[in-house]
């Protein structure tokens, strides 16, 4: 399933942005453009972590951005922004992947969200993803750990 | 036994925790009831542990019960060594 949601569309890879909000605004641009979320579903991601604190950085160099279905996502749906230079998400909370994550509901999106906690689980698979400098090559990493979604 | 699993949506996050904090669990060979759910849920609902990431957890009264901060969220170990004096 992760794949499903992951793919070349809404991976991309960049050099450095100047802050985790740009860094927020640039993963989350392919979902916008798909009209899978709306504006104000990245407002609310920053707020969140404004309001929060730092705590989407799940595990060193990973952060995964996310707030309510209610606060304006269409379809669920996932990005990725893998990042050349690290960006800070706090004083010693330095991010190379960000993961967008919109959910439409608490359910739907687990499965996706259990693969990718798989990848995550390896300090060495996440190090292979940040090197990958072609979205293909961060897919073939992706897609070893992704199960095929349930047909009920 | 309750563990609550807390985090500012109860969406993404805490239920990744989730999944760890019962992994870590089977490897201490503890039992517990473990669920998800968001900050403002969790400063209403009674738990013996309130487990998540620092920033989240300090915001909770530790009256209500313990309150265990995680730094790296995926990392079982840090889970279960955390955990471990709290049975």
């Amino acid at each position: 399933m992760l794949t499903e949601l992951l793919n070349k569309d809404t991976i991309q890879i960049a050099n450095e942005v100047d802050n985790w909000q740009d860094a927020i605004r640039l993963a989350s641009a392919p979902l916008l453009q798909q009209n899978k979320i709306e504006n104000r579903y990245i407002q609310a991601m920053i707020h969140s972590i404004e309001e929060h604190g730092p705590y989407v950085v799940l595990t060193p160099k990973v952060a995964i951005p996310h707030a309510r279905p209610t606060e304006g996502v269409k379809a669920l749906s996932m990005s990725l922004l893998s990042l050349q230079k690290p960006v800070l998400f706090g004083p010693d909370k330095p991010v190379f992947l960000i993961f967008v994550l919109a959910a439409t509901d608490s359910e739907s999106h687990l499965q996706a969200l259990i693969d990718l906690t798989q990848v995550l689980y390896e300090p060495t698979q996440i190090d292979n993803i940040i090197a990958c400098q072609h979205s293909d090559d961060i897919l073939k990493n992706l897609k070893q750990y992704s199960t095929e979604e349930r047909k009920s | 036994m309750k563990i609550l699993v807390v985090c500012g949506n109860g969406l993404g996050s805490s239920f990744i925790m989730e999944l760890n904090v019962k992994k870590a669990l089977t490897e201490l060979g503890k039992t517990a009831e473990v669920t998800h759910t968001d900050l403002a849920s969790a400063k209403a609902e009674k738990a013996d542990i309130y487990i998540g990431a620092g920033d989240i957890v300090e915001q909770l009264d530790e009256r209500k019960g313990k309150i265990v901060s995680i730094v790296n969220m995926m990392s079982i170990s840090e889970i279960r060594s955390k955990l471990e004096p709290l049975f």
